[in-house]
């Protein structure tokens, strides 16, 4: 799905993710076959450097598990993922590590993310320490230096984190992913744990460290509104799978999915245009236990047809760029 | 059912205090309100505020060390404050009922839903037998939108989705058809097309049984959609009330204002985020003067007084001295 003459920064390519749920001895013995869970199927994108792509979806759709297989935190079952030309899947775990001071994360609970029994001055400096052998001293040094850029002064080095508010522990969660001068970031949730007024002070941060560091982000989020802010462009996930991606503005004004569709018209507004319907789903998220067959919104899909249920759609390009899954949109639809 | 004329809900002086280490925490300073008979209250504000301790407060289920004190707290012409412990209970869970934010933790996880929500129809004799409300328990759960109701009485908490497990709360606020139903932030947990449907069908449910509903949420967004009235909560005070159209359209108080500036909004995606600096003070901390002074960009020296909530009109009220038209000497 990758447009860019240029090679791009990464590049994911039908990445499939599972996880063994239930396996316990006793299963074993009673020679059950394990429940497993298909978090991620046959996931593709790419990602330019310094390009910001969003990621949206609800609980359990395999978001924040493709964030993390992107940075191998979990190994993929099957499927590339291609970082600055090298195939990070296929490379044992010692042959990672020179990446990982490129690619950092930052984590959606700033209340559980950071250790509660290590200073601000441990938190921050540890990255240092770990990838460029830095002493205690000089990393907390290097550390104090860097807190000012995220908002915080070098005088809460030897604070915990208990002392600080949620928007302040997402500051020193930020100063940790960024104080190595990362590439790429996997932004999971960063604002989702926050009061509205202090997101905003987080997303404005963002923004300003993309500008100075080039920074590229995978920012992934539940809230249109907050992505819409910062994407360049957008993926739709829903159950394991992307279901549309594209520019933001043709995601956001002319969503081609009906779940893009339902989820922008799902998103409170201060002024609803009047007249304007309000687009109901109906039904639950189904379990990623047992998605359903063909097309798997076909559930909850307000103009699901006979083929949706035993057809999987293929993906079918709409425009340079803006890729959709859905029979709706195959050879001009039906 | 005296009822006629007033609010259903009338609440003057509500003041919520705690005694901590650190010392005495007013949780909730000099709080009034009023909710009519079929309205939807909008109560904003972050965490902190003090909105759902208001709330918590006006049902009674403060536990000492709290300290509650109101100078008037009247619910459809009863004085709620000359009720004895009896009287109080009677008109929770019968008259007003509450649904918490977190169904997970508000729900008995050792109970099945039928036993939760028979057990507040037999406590306030809404149903004579077990035999009767089953049935209406099943008729509630139905009502809700839960996907055969009957199979799934006897299942469990963790058995429903978070949706579904936010619609027993409801069912289970709602089996003895309460008068006022406060929703403290009911969607929060919740995905957006989820967030959808639960609010979608409190607004239908109000329509249908003409309840009165006060909606906690920090989300605007939400309160545009569906209240009619709002009121905005900073630091354990009220500092702006009016209708819902008047607040987001002409905001009188800065921190309104700000909230409004600050919030993510997709008709305007590529204008500056203009966030509010700073954070809320400490409840242990709190200034002599307005309690948003630090934050505010229109700040002044006439400010570093006390403020009162005054009107702008008669239905809109702002706790700001720099609010134009406001009666401030």
């Amino acid at each position: 799905m990758a447009d860019t003459a240029m090679r791009p920064l990464l590049e994911v390519r039908d990445l499939t993710k599972t996880f063994v749920l239930n396996a316990s001895v006793l299963n074993t013995l009673m020679r059950q076959p394990p429940v497993v869970v298909r978090a991620l199927s046959g996931v593709s994108f790419a990602i330019a450097r310094g390009e910001t792509l969003g990621l949206i979806g609800e609980s359990g759709c395999g978001k924040s598990t493709l964030g993390r297989t992107v940075l191998q935190l979990h190994r993929a079952d099957s499927g590339t993922i291609t970082y600055d030309g090298t195939d990070l899947s296929a490379l044992p775990d010692e042959a990672i590590r020179p990446f990982r001071k490129r690619m950092q994360i930052i984590f959606q609970d700033p209340y559980a993310s950071l250790n509660p029994r290590r200073s601000v001055a441990e938190i921050v400096g540890l990255p240092l320490r770990l990838h460029q052998g830095l002493g205690r001293a000089e990393a907390a040094e290097r550390a104090a230096a860097f807190l000012p850029r995220v908002g915080l002064q070098s005088g809460h080095l030897a604070r915990y984190p208990h002392q600080f508010s949620g928007g302040q522990r997402q500051r020193i969660g930020i100063a940790r992913a960024l104080i190595l001068h990362p590439e790429f970031v996997v932004c999971d949730e960063p604002v989702s744990a926050l009061d509205v007024s202090i997101q905003a002070q987080i997303i404005e941060l963002l923004q300003q460290f993309r500008a100075e560091l080039n920074l590229t982000y995978l920012f992934i989020s539940h809230d249109l509104a907050v992505v819409g802010r910062l994407a360049d462009r957008i993926a739709v996930m829903y159950l394991g799978e992307i279901v549309e991606i594209g520019p933001r503005n043709a995601i956001l004004k002319a969503p081609a999915h009906p779940y893009t569709r339902a989820l922008l018209s799902a998103a409170p507004r201060l002024h609803r245009r009047s007249g304007e319907a309000r687009l109901r789903l109906t039904g639950d998220l189904p379990s990623p236990l047992a998605p359903p067959p063909g097309c798997r919104f076909h559930t909850r899909c307000p103009v699901a047809m006979a083929r949706c249920r035993t057809e999987a759609p293929a993906v079918t390009r709409l425009a340079p760029g803006h890729d959709v899954a859905c029979h709706l949109h195959e050879g001009g639809g039906s | 059912m005296t009822a006629a004329a007033g609010p259903l809900l009338l609440v003057e002086g509500l003041t919520t205090e705690f005694a901590t280490r650190g010392g005495l925490v007013r949780a909730v300073d000099d709080v009034s309100l009023r909710v009519e008979a079929g309205e939807c209250l909008g109560v904003v504000g972050e965490s902190g505020s003090g909105k759902s301790m208001t709330f918590l407060s006006v049902m009674g289920l403060v536990r000492p060390p709290g300290r509650v004190s109101a100078r008037r707290l009247m619910f459809d012409g009863t004085d709620v404050l000359a009720l004895d412990e009896a009287g109080k209970r009677a008109l929770r869970g019968r008259d007003i009922a509450i649904t918490m934010q977190d169904a997970l933790t508000a729900l008995n996880p050792a109970f099945t839903v039928a036993t939760q929500i028979t057990e507040v129809l037999i406590a306030h004799n809404r149903a004579a037998s077990m035999g009767e409300a089953r049935i209406k328990a099943e008729e509630m759960m139905r009502l809700v939108g839960i996907p055969a109701a009957a199979s799934r009485l006897d299942d469990y908490p963790h058995q429903f989705s978070g949706g579904m497990r936010q619609r027993i709360m409801i069912a289970t606020a709602l089996a003895c058809r309460p008068r006022l139903l406060i929703a403290d932030e009911p969607t929060t947990a919740l995905d957006v097309t989820i967030q959808a449907q639960v609010l979608d069908l409190i607004a239908d449910l109000r329509r249908e049984l003409g309840m009165s509903v006060v909606l906690i949420t920090h989300d605007l967004g939400v309160v545009a959609e569906h209240a009619d009235r709002v009121m905005v909560m900073y630091a354990g005070q009220v500092v702006e009330d009016g209708p819902t159209a008047t607040i987001i359209d002409r905001p009188a108080h800065p921190y309104t204002r700000g909230l409004i500036d600050c919030m993510p909004n997709l008709e305007t995606l590529d204008r500056p985020v203009h966030p509010i600096p700073g954070q809320v003070p400490s409840p242990l901390d709190l200034p002599p003067h307005c309690r948003f002074f630090d934050r505010c960009e229109r700040a002044g020296p006439q400010c570093r007084v006390p403020v009162a909530l005054l009107p702008l009109s008669p239905d809109h009220g702002v706790r700001c001295i720099r609010a134009e038209g406001a009666a401030h000497g």
